[in-house]
């Protein structure tokens, strides 16, 4: 039989190693530091804050109302937008003190 | 500002799938805050003198573990397989280190030891760190995480019998380091006289 089969005995040094404690707290802050790095390495997404949702839903509906306007011209037609086009031509082309044509 | 811990009730499984739904940091950071007390003390006990960089090796593992996430089959318990992953970082650490020459139990009886806490388990822990890094792990494994030879090869890729015999030469060790401890302080006065 192998020697290093039988483990000799010694109930003090088994008593002496079940009384070693287990757990070891960690320094405070240590989750925030790990997650840190987990950031970095592209472990862990970072949760959606609420500022960056705000941001992000404003943006959409500038966008939903950007749109809207886009199609409600496009369906008004062209003619309605040229007396707009016609008059901002006049002003720019106007010499102060002289009366603006209105359309 | 108390941290908000929405997994607090969940068991490891289930924040595990929740991590790997999302890669939610919460789930993360329940998962850290669980177990790294536990982990923390392997990985010291396994670095032996050089504990003071244990959270630096854990969180090395946290960063592998985590990334290994999908790997992960549930065969063996979460904290088990996380231990598996820290141990490796431990061991990495004391290789790219070339750090814990083993010491003979000659030169350990002939090194200084400085007096420190007089209990029993101080001079446990202050022993362990006078293993060899392979020694040690068995140890700790083995007598104190309750490891069997079988995984305690697997895991340090050595054979069972090499895991029985590291604990049987290390226990050897530990007892005589320990009957050299114990001596100085059961007779304090006749050192000092």
């Amino acid at each position: 039989m192998n020697p290093h089969d039988r483990e000799p005995d010694d109930p003090d040094l088994d008593a002496a190693l079940s009384q070693l404690s287990r757990t070891m707290a960690p320094s405070e802050g240590y989750a925030d530091r790990v997650l840190g790095e987990l950031r970095t390495h592209g472990v862990t997404r970072p949760a959606p804050r609420p500022a960056r949702m705000l941001i992000a839903a404003a943006w959409f509906l500038a966008g939903v109302g950007t749109g809207a306007a886009a199609l409600s011209m496009m369906r008004k037609g062209p003619t309605d937008v040229a007396p707009m086009v016609a008059a901002a031509a006049d002003i720019a082309t106007s010499t102060p003190g002289e009366p603006v044509q209105w359309y | 500002m108390p941290i908000h811990r929405p997994f607090a009730q969940a068991d490891d499984i289930e924040v595990i799938d929740a991590f790997r739904q999302g890669r939610s940091e919460a789930a993360a950071r329940e998962l850290i805050e669980r177990h790294s007390p536990r982990l923390l003390r392997t990985v010291a006990r396994v670095l032996g003198e050089h504990s003071g960089d244990a959270e630096d090796v854990l969180q090395e593992g946290w960063v592998r573990g985590l990334a290994a996430i999908p790997q992960y089959r549930g065969e063996a318990a979460f904290p088990t397989w996380m231990t598996r992953i820290a141990l490796r970082c431990a061991l990495d650490y004391l290789r790219r280190h070339n750090r814990a020459p083993l010491l003979s139990l000659d030169e350990a009886r002939t090194v200084a030891t400085p007096p420190i806490d007089r209990e029993l388990t101080t001079d446990i822990e202050h022993a362990l760190t006078r293993l060899s890094p392979h020694a040690r792990s068995v140890v700790v494994l083995h007598d104190i995480e309750g490891w069997t030879h079988a995984e305690i090869g697997e895991e340090l890729s050595i054979a069972v019998g090499t895991s029985k015999a590291h604990l049987f030469h290390a226990r050897r060790k530990l007892r005589a380091l320990l009957a050299h401890e114990r001596p100085r302080r059961a007779s304090p006065t006749e050192e000092t006289a």
